[in-house]
């Protein structure tokens, strides 16, 4: 069992890659960065949000409806990949089949970075169990329900590369470069980031060669 | 007297108890009846000056929660100061210490320290000139053009030491060229020179009570982002010393403190009745004269400054943690250079 936490090397030989990063990567890789190399991560109202819902769901245990019994908060690993992570919760049905369920506050989004993240769920949860896993939901609190996202090839390709993307980075240890976009306006991590100051090359170093070439003194009245 | 401003509490009655309860500060203040209950939730910061008692216990939930305790003389010195666990941005304070290293780093930073503190001071002066008459405007403004001629040389300091004796001399110019500009309420003697350790006269002991206000807000913004406050470039690494707060001091002195020093008085808001003299010389602030200071910081820490690179204004409070931002991305490699904060 991995217990070590994200990023502090796990079973296997390779650097560990959380889980959430791959989602986090997917979005904007500086903000991924910032939060596994700068130790930053600032809450804004969406985090808390995620935070809030993520408090009911990350009590560890497992609670049986019937046919199926769902797990919380599982630690989950897959060593030949060298992912950790947690998933917010397991289904194990009656007739087998494995189904990890990410929680998330805001809206889905189809082949958005949830669908990294959940896929990657799942070809951990295949690793540790033994078994095909085809499938896996993202539940989201705006929508209120639960959307599945099939695991197929295209998309394990996804998280393979990513992981090995995010792997560079945290090897590197160097911040990808901001992307300063529309993405940015709804980033909890902007201010750290400072996109628009780093995007703006030419306004920067105008102010650079200024500051010793102050404005002139004013004519004597 | 507590005031609390801005989620930081300021505790400057002598003898007050502050006590952990649940999760919640109880205040007691000598001599006043009942006591005061305020949930630490509200609270980023707590400010302690002289004599008041914090329980362990408190102390304790303070470092855990990552809520700064800053102990200040009864004079306004900055004397201490509890941040709880470091926190993981191991690669910045890296990066940090390689750059103090870095001989053509450490310089180039140093360099624009020096430079924003003598735009910044001419700045003061100039606004200062625009309000005076005749000799005083004159001496002012002959002030501004030394400074303005003293930045090509500080461009091209070629050592810490040579760039230390420049800000020497343009704090020098600067404080006289203040003396033209205070015209304080009768019975406040006229500001002679810079006094620090400790303040003899009412202006030195003002400005020394707002420099530790304007250190602690600094200090604040250095851990926030997670830079190391010992490890400076033109102040270097001495020991005891916050050499980067002192670095990032240098933009802030004139347009944030001295200014509202000169406001201060100007506007008569501080009088004689506001100092106290000790025997031997020393004078400092009286309770009163802390609050009226402390309220107006407050104040003018809300006020909004243009800000070239953020494109937009940011408030005075927040000067620091932008400029300790643009600092760490200078040091983390995504910026080619420190770029202070120009006052306009």
């Amino acid at each position: 069992m991995a217990t070590e936490s994200p990023g502090r090397g796990g079973e296997g030989p390779l650097p560990q890659v959380p889980l959430s990063a791959l989602e986090h990567y997917a979005y904007c890789p500086r903000q991924s960065g910032l939060i596994l190399l700068e130790d930053a991560f600032e809450d804004d109202a969406a985090t808390v949000r995620g935070t809030l819902l993520h408090q009911r769901v990350d009590t560890p245990g497992s609670r049986g409806r019937g046919a199926v019994r769902t797990l919380h908060a599982l630690p989950v690993f897959n060593d030949a990949l060298g992912l950790v992570g947690v998933c917010d919760a397991v289904e194990l049905h009656a007739d087998g089949r494995v189904l990890p369920v990410e929680h998330k506050s805001g809206r889905y989004l189809p082949d958005g970075p949830a669908d990294v993240q959940a896929a990657g769920q799942a070809m951990c949860l295949e690793a540790m169990f033994g078994r095909a896993v085809e499938e896996a939901a993202v539940y989201s609190a705006a929508d209120r329900r639960r959307h599945i996202v099939v695991v197929d090839q295209v998309l394990r390709d996804r998280v393979t590369g990513l992981t090995a993307e995010v792997r560079r980075m945290l090897t590197a240890s160097a911040l990808p470069a901001p992307v300063a976009d529309k993405r940015c306006r709804r980033c909890s991590m902007a201010d750290s980031c400072m996109p628009r100051v780093l995007a703006d090359d030419r306004r920067f170093r105008q102010a650079l060669s200024d500051l010793f070439h102050p404005e002139p003194l004013p004519e004597h009245s | 007297m507590t005031t609390e401003l801005l989620n930081t509490l300021y505790v400057q009655t002598q003898g007050t108890e502050l006590r952990l309860e649940e999760d919640s500060l109880r205040i007691r203040v000598p001599e006043q009846e009942g006591r005061r209950i305020v949930p630490l939730r509200r609270l980023d910061a707590i400010v302690v000056y002289g004599h008041v008692t914090l329980s362990s216990e408190l102390i304790a939930r303070c470092a855990r929660d990552a809520r700064s305790i800053t102990w200040m003389s009864r004079g306004g010195r900055f004397e201490g100061r509890l941040d709880g666990a470091v926190r993981g941005n191991v690669l910045l304070r890296h990066a940090q210490h390689q750059a103090h290293d870095d001989a053509a780093v450490r310089i180039a930073i140093a360099r624009n320290v020096v430079a924003a503190k003598v735009r910044n001071s001419r700045w003061v002066i100039l606004r200062a000139a625009r309000d005076a008459k005749g000799a005083a405007q004159g001496a002012m403004r002959a002030t501004a053009g030394e400074l303005a001629d003293a930045l090509p040389e500080i461009a091209v300091a070629p050592d810490t030491d040579t760039l230390m004796g420049y800000e020497g001399d343009a704090a020098r110019r600067h404080f006289a060229a203040v003396r033209h500009a205070l015209r304080p309420a009768e019975g406040i003697p006229p500001f002679e020179r810079r006094i620090r350790r400790p303040p003899t006269d009412p202006v030195n002991a003002t400005l020394s009570f707002v420099y530790g206000l304007l250190r602690g807000l600094v200090h604040g913004a250095a851990e926030q982002i997670g830079l190391d406050p010992y490890v400076g470039y033109l102040h270097g690494i001495r020991p005891a010393k916050p050499a980067l707060v002192l670095d990032l001091m240098e933009e802030f002195r004139a347009p944030l403190a001295d200014r509202l020093v000169l406001t201060l008085l100007n506007r008569r808001q501080l009088r004689p009745e506001h100092f106290e003299h000790l025997p031997g010389g020393a004078v400092r602030l009286t309770e009163d004269g802390r609050t009226v200071v402390i309220q107006a910081w407050q104040e003018w820490r809300q006020r909004p400054w243009p800000h070239t690179l953020a494109g937009r204004d940011v408030p005075a409070g927040l000067l620091p943690v932008m400029q300790a931002r643009l600092l760490a991305r200078h040091l983390r490699g995504d910026l080619p250079a420190y770029l202070p904060w120009i006052a306009s």
